[in-house]
C-alpha cells in the first residue's frame, strides 16, 4: 500500500477505521497483515501529530487574542 | 367803614397769627415743590383728598439754612431720603406773616418716623398689588441661562460701581460681553428712566442672557425709585432673568424683591457670574470624566467576556481533540490487540498452506508442503501422520 502525498485528517481516520475492520476479519489474509499493521500504525502517529497541531496552534492563536 | 393801607392790614393779620400760635404745632402734610436757595429750603406743602386727589389745601413752608443744616442730615439718614415731592411729611411748624412776603410756614423740625411709616405702607400696597396681578415672582421663575455671557447692563455710565463691575468682569476667565444701557438710578427720575433702558435693551434686538442693574455707587442716598410700582412690575414681567446690584445697606426693595437675584454690590454681580460659570465649567467637566470612566468601564467588561469566550473556544477544542485522541487510542488497541505477531512472540506458531493459515487438519494430506511462520523467520515442511 503506497503512502498518499497529501491525505487530511479525515481521510486518515477513514483509512484507519478500515483497516481495523479489516484486521479484526477472521479470514484477513494473512500475508497482509504486517504491512496493514504498519501502515495502520503509522495513521495512528499521522492523527495524533495532527491533533497535537491543531491543539497547539488554538492555543497559540487564543494566547494572542487574549493579551489586551 | 374805616379804610386802612395795605401795610396795616398785614401787621394786623401778622399780630393775630403771633398771638394765635404762641407755640409751633405739628402739621401732617404732602410735600409737593421743593427748592434750596442760598442754603434755604422753601416747601410748597399740600393736602389732597385721599381718594380723588383733589386738592384741598395748600401752604408755603421754609426751613431756614441754620435749622436745614442739621435737619436734613437727620431726616436722610432716617429715612434714606431728601425732603422731595410726593413725600408725605409731619413738620413742626411756626406759622409767619410777614408784610411782604405774606403767610409761610417756618420749620422748625420734622418726624422722620412718620414717612417711613408712611413708605412702608405705600410698600405694603406695591407688593399687594404685583400679587394680585399675579405677576410678583414672574422674573424669578424664569430658568437661569447655564452660561450666561451676554450681559445688558443698565447703569449710570461714569459711576465707580459700574467701572467696578467692568474691572471685575474683565478680571473673569469667561468671555463676557457687556453692552451698556445708560440710566439714572437714583432719585425720582430714575424709574422712568430705567424703564426706558430697559425698553432699549429689548428693542435692540440683540440677545441677551440676564440683565444686570447696577448703581453708579456713592452714598445711598435716595432709594425709594426702587419701591416705585412701574419699576418693580417692568422687571417682574421682563422676559431674561434681572440681577440687581443696587448697593443699598439697609432694607430690601421692591426691585429686589421681583428681581431673579439681588445682590449687595455691582462687584458681588460679577463675581457671582463669574462663580456661576466656574460652577457650570466644573459640572462639565465631572459629567465628561465620569463618561470617559464609564467607557472604559465597559471596554474592561467587555475584554473581560471575549476573554471568557476564548477560554471557551479553548476548551471546546481541547474537548474536541480530547475525543479523537480517544477515538485513536481505542483503534491503536485494536490493532495492537490483533496483530499476529503477539502470539508469535509467545512461542505460538503459524501454518500456511497455499497462502492461508491452516486452522483444520482434516482440509491437509500427507505429502502437502506447507509453511510455518514463527516469531523469527520461517520454515517449508511436508505434512505427515495427520490427526483429526
Amino acid at each position: 500500500m503506497n503512502r498518499k502525498k497529501e491525505i487530511t485528517y479525515l481521510q486518515a481516520r477513514q483509512e484507519l477505521q478500515e483497516l481495523v475492520e479489516e484486521l479484526e476479519k477472521p479470514d484477513a489474509d494473512l500475508g497482509q497483515i504486517a504491512a496493514k499493521v504498519k501502515r495502520a500504525l503509522e495513521l495512528v502517529t499521522f492523527c495524533r501529530n495532527y491533533l497535537r497541531k491543531v491543539q497547539e496552534d488554538t492555543e497559540a492563536i487564543i494566547e494572542t487574542h487574549e493579551k489586551d | 367803614m374805616e379804610k386802612m393801607d395795605l401795610i396795616d392790614l398785614q401787621r394786623i393779620l401778622e399780630e393775630a397769627i403771633s398771638q394765635a400760635f404762641e407755640e409751633p404745632c405739628w402739621v401732617r402734610a404732602e410735600i409737593n415743590q421743593v427748592s434750596v436757595r442760598n442754603g434755604h429750603c422753601h416747601l410748597e406743602l399740600v393736602q389732597k383728598e385721599e381718594v380723588t386727589d383733589k386738592l384741598l389745601a395748600k401752604a408755603q413752608a421754609v426751613i431756614w439754612s441754620s435749622v436745614y443744616s442739621i435737619l436734613n442730615p437727620y431726616f436722610r439718614t432716617s429715612t434714606g431720603m431728601d425732603f422731595r415731592s410726593g413725600l408725605q411729611v409731619l413738620l413742626r411748624v411756626e406759622p409767619r406773616m410777614h408784610p411782604l412776603y405774606g403767610l409761610s410756614l417756618v420749620v422748625t423740625d420734622a418726624d422722620p418716623s412718620y414717612t417711613i411709616g408712611g413708605l412702608e405702607l405705600e410698600r405694603r400696597k406695591t407688593m399687594e398689588r404685583l400679587e394680585q396681578e399675579g405677576i410678583l415672582d414672574m422674573n424669578r421663575q424664569l430658568p437661569f441661562p447655564p452660561v450666561p455671557l451676554r450681559l445688558a447692563v443698565i447703569s449710570s455710565e461714569a459711576a465707580a460701581g459700574y467701572q467696578d463691575f467692568r474691572d471685575h468682569i474683565g478680571l473673569s476667565r469667561y468671555g463676557f460681553s457687556i453692552t451698556l444701557f445708560p440710566a439714572l438710578m437714583q432719585g425720582s427720575d430714575a424709574p422712568s428712566s430705567i424703564i426706558s433702558a430697559m425698553d432699549q435693551v429689548i428693542g435692540s434686538g440683540s440677545d441677551f442672557d440676564v440683565l444686570v442693574m447696577i448703581r453708579g455707587g456713592g452714598a445711598a442716598t435716595d432709594l425709594h425709585c426702587y419701591d416705585n410700582y412701574d419699576l418693580a412690575a417692568n422687571i417682574a414681567q421682563f422676559p431674561i432673568p434681572v440681577i440687581t446690584g443696587i448697593g443699598h445697606h439697609k432694607d430690601v426693595h421692591i426691585a429686589d424683591r421681583v428681581a431673579h437675584l439681588a445682590l449687595k454690590t455691582p462687584t458681588a454681580v460679577a463675581d457671582y457670574l463669574d462663580g456661576h460659570l466656574a460652577a457650570e465649567e466644573e459640572g462639565l467637566f465631572r459629567l465628561s470624566h465620569n463618561l470617559e470612566r464609564t467607557v472604559q468601564r465597559r471596554i474592561e467588561d467587555e475584554k473581560q467576556s471575549l476573554n471568557y469566550f476564548l477560554r471557551d473556544i479553548g476548551g471546546a477544542v481541547r474537548w474536541l481533540l480530547q475525543q479523537q485522541e480517544h477515538l485513536l487510542e481505542l483503534m491503536e488497541q485494536r490493532i495492537k490487540h490483533n496483530n499476529p505477531m503477539n502470539l508469535l512472540n509467545k512461542g505460538y506458531s503459524l501454518t500456511l498452506f497455499r497462502g492461508k493459515a491452516v486452522l483444520d487438519a482434516s482440509l491437509l494430506k500427507e505429502g502437502d508442503k506447507v509453511q510455518t511462520i514463527l516469531s523469527k523467520g520461517s520454515f517449508g515442511a511436508v505434512v505427515h501422520d495427520i490427526e483429526n
